[in-house]
């Protein structure tokens, strides 16, 4: 019987850019939590993206 | 969230300023303070609730007055007076200070409702600065819906997970805690804008395949994001059509129940209603008799008498017989006797008549009283019957009022049985239900129609982005907008399959841990869940347990144990191996008042051991009775700070008490020149 799959399994299959925008994301959304409505995040998740993919 | 120290400035029960050191060792995570009935527990554990939301529990009486009695009674009019609590913790490596403050100008003798105004600071480097929205960020370290978990008096711990929303909440506490939040927020709101914005980029005179997918998609997200709005709000009507479907049930069982009980009542009151006609008929009767007859109360023994000397006199033929008094007087008038001798008026022979006439009128009178005699027989026979009649009225109307009394002594009972009992008409209860029903089996199939669509639309989003990801683009620009939305879209499909999972295994390890610490602390065999929904259960081998306050009390304080074991867990975890993208966990501490509830002292023995282990920094806080032998060791043992609220009293007729702690007798309550509370921090 194969052994159920975890959510580190599902986070470790991101591709190495994957895994740098599924940080910044998480750390843009740990600091803007107490904010209702961050524009914020988007803009800098859109500005880590075109990092990312230049 | 790590308490570092309370400071209170005419708080309530505490006169001027009082500092509660809450730093602890983690060998030894506990601090306890000790104050006797009424020295101010419940106002301090309210202080630490007060300063991050700003208010108190339910179980707060008076709660306008904020500010010290004595400090406000020693203010003159027209002056400022405040009082405040100040909170500093450390959360996440950033420290706050949250201060909460009422301040006003004394314009009455008693205190008013005043606004209480937070500012929240937060030092990071050494640099102090104010937080613009405090309270939401107080939210999202703690949210006020978790403070009963971590803020909580033992006695009301049953509480605890009572309510409908229990499995939401349930859910909530475990997903702020987990730190989760970050991810659910990632993948509803901000990776699907993101991604929406940068799709945005592919120029108007660009790749038209890749603008005709984005806007298919877009277009699509839009009608997912419509169903679920809308399957939200039906999700929202199908509870409360489900709780007023509940409510007519309730209605209905009680009113049927209650219907040999109301039918009693409408009987008792035609009854009652009944006997008062009776008895205002009685009134009536009695009243009759005493105005026909009351005077021959006044007769006795008179009737009598008169009658005895009326026969005496007559005996004696005292009372003369003879000619009528009228003839008399006529022949007195003409002047002229019956055998035609004139009388005139001062004659000797008008004398005799005029004493004739006199002698007449007796015989009036004689025939008089023969008649007056004759009735004054029955007189007392009459009294008599007054008297029985009378005796019968009144022994009637007392019956009357006796039955009243019963009958009403028997309703009051009745109306005792139904207090609080919906009476409204059956039928239309029956139908009010009815009519909600349907509506809740409507709303659960347009519910079941909107998740279909959502799914379907989902399904139709995943096959854009897969025909986005895979589609040729047909130039530079296009192909690195394409790129970067992959990028996004890669991020959000493993985010939300990875929460998924995540809550689940989180789920797990918590029950796993509940047993663990219920078994620890619970002698029976009775073994806690926390179901795939959320649910918290309590299960015996006959099936769900009927949880007693003692038990739901150990469950409480198994599950805040749970939780806060297994965040501080993962954030040690998270600590040491900082590759994990989620999930930080945190540590939380935990206030209790009475943290043995009602508990018997094997359960106190038991609790007093597993407590401490429970979370990284316990703040708790006892009376004298509830510290005492095992207990009290096991707790000094885990503590890094012990303090005393001393009672200061004006009352020299109480005695002043001294509390032993550590084989020494610490001062518990003294006199002084007005009420308030000292906290002093006692060294061991």
């Amino acid at each position: 019987m194969s052994e159920k799959k975890t959510a580190q399994d599902v986070l470790s299959q991101l591709s190495p850019e994957g895994v740098k925008l599924a940080r910044r994301v998480i750390e843009l959304e740990r600091e803007n939590l107490h904010i209702r409505s961050s524009t914020t995040v988007v803009n800098e998740i859109v500005t880590a993206v075109k990092g990312l993919i230049k | 969230m790590k308490l570092l120290r309370l400071t209170l400035d005419n708080f309530r029960a505490f006169y001027g300023r009082q500092t509660l050191d809450l730093a602890v060792d983690d060998s030894k995570p506990a601090v306890l303070i000790f104050g006797n009935n009424g020295a101010g527990k419940t106002t301090l554990l309210n202080a630490f609730a007060w300063a991050l939301y700003g208010k108190f529990s339910a179980d707060v009486e008076q709660q306008h007055r904020v500010i010290h009695d004595h400090k406000w009674a020693e203010t003159p009019h027209g002056t400022p007076v405040s009082a405040s609590v100040e909170l500093k913790f450390e959360h996440a490596g950033v420290i706050f200070t949250a201060l909460r403050e009422v301040a006003t100008v004394k314009n009455t003798d008693e205190q008013i409702a005043v606004a209480a105004k937070l500012t929240l600071n937060e030092i990071r480097n050494g640099e102090s600065k104010p937080v613009a929205n405090g309270q939401d960020r107080i939210e999202k370290i703690l949210p006020e819906g978790l403070r009963r978990f971590f803020f909580f008096n033992g006695e009301r711990m049953e509480k605890m997970f009572a309510g409908e929303e229990n499995n939401d909440e349930v859910k909530r506490a475990i997903k702020t805690l987990m730190d989760l939040e970050p991810m659910e927020r990632a993948i509803t709101e901000h990776l699907p804008a993101a991604a929406r914005r940068l799709a945005k980029e592919i120029d108007k005179g660009g790749d038209s395949r890749l603008q005709q997918l984005r806007d298919q998609q877009e277009g699509l997200e839009q009608q997912r994001d419509d169903a679920a709005r809308r399957a939200q709000k039906v999700s929202r009507d199908i509870s409360s059509y489900e709780s007023e479907v509940r409510e007519m049930e309730r209605a209905l069982r009680s009113h049927s129940e209650s219907k040999p009980l109301q039918n009693a009542r409408k009987k008792l009151e035609w009854k009652i209603n009944e006997m008062g006609g009776q008895l205002q008929d009685r009134y009536a009767r009695k009243r009759e008799i005493l105005s026909k007859g009351a005077f021959l109360a006044f007769t006795s023994h008179i009737d009598e008498t008169v009658i005895g000397l009326a026969e005496a006199m007559r005996e004696r033929r005292q009372l003369p017989a003879g000619i009528q008094r009228d003839f008399i007087e006529g022949l007195l008038e003409e002047g002229i006797c019956m055998c035609g001798t004139p009388v005139p008026e001062g004659s000797a022979a008008y004398h005799e008549l005029d004493k004739r006439r006199y002698n007449a009128g007796l015989a009036d009178v004689e025939s008089r009283w023969m008649y007056v005699s004759g009735q004054m027989k029955h007189l007392s026979e009459a009294r008599q019957k007054l008297l029985d009649d009378l005796r019968q009225a009144t022994f009637e109307i007392q019956n009357c009022q006796n039955e009243i009394k019963s009958l009403e002594e028997e309703k009051s009972e009745i109306d005792r049985q139904l207090q609080g009992v919906n009476i409204e008409d059956v039928q239309r209860l029956e139908q009010r239900r009815k009519e909600y029903d349907e509506k809740r089996i409507d709303g659960l199939a347009e519910h079941r129609r909107l998740e279909e669509r959502r799914i379907e639309f989902e399904a139709q989003i995943d096959k854009m982005k897969r025909l986005f990801r895979s589609a040729q683009a047909a130039d530079e620009a296009s192909r690195k907008v394409q790129r970067q939305v992959n990028l996004v879209n890669e991020v959000l499909d493993t985010f939300r399959e990875a929460l998924e999972l995540k809550t689940e295994e989180v789920r797990e390890q918590l029950d796993v841990k509940l047993k663990e610490v219920f078994s620890r602390i619970f002698i029976k065999s009775y073994e806690p869940e926390l179901t795939d929904s959320f649910e918290l259960l309590l299960k015996s081998p006959a099936g769900i347990a009927i949880r007693s306050t003692g038990e739901n009390q150990v469950l409480g304080l198994s599950f805040v144990g749970a939780v806060s074991e297994i965040a501080k867990q993962i954030h040690q975890r998270k600590a040491k191996d900082s590759e994990d993208i989620i999930g930080e966990g945190g540590i939380y501490p935990v206030v209790m008042d009475a943290p043995f509830g009602s508990l018997d002292f094997t359960y106190q023995e038991e609790i007093s051991q597993a407590l401490p282990k429970l979370t990284s920094q316990i703040v708790t806080l006892l009376s004298n009775s509830q510290a005492s032998g095992k207990v009290m060791d096991n707790l000094q043992g885990a503590a890094t700070r012990m303090y005393v609220l001393r009672t200061v009293t004006p009352n020299t007729g109480a005695a002043q008490e001294t509390i032993e702690i550590n084989n020494r007798a610490v001062a518990y309550v003294t006199h002084g020149d007005f009420e308030h509370t000292v906290l002093e921090e006692v060294a061991f």
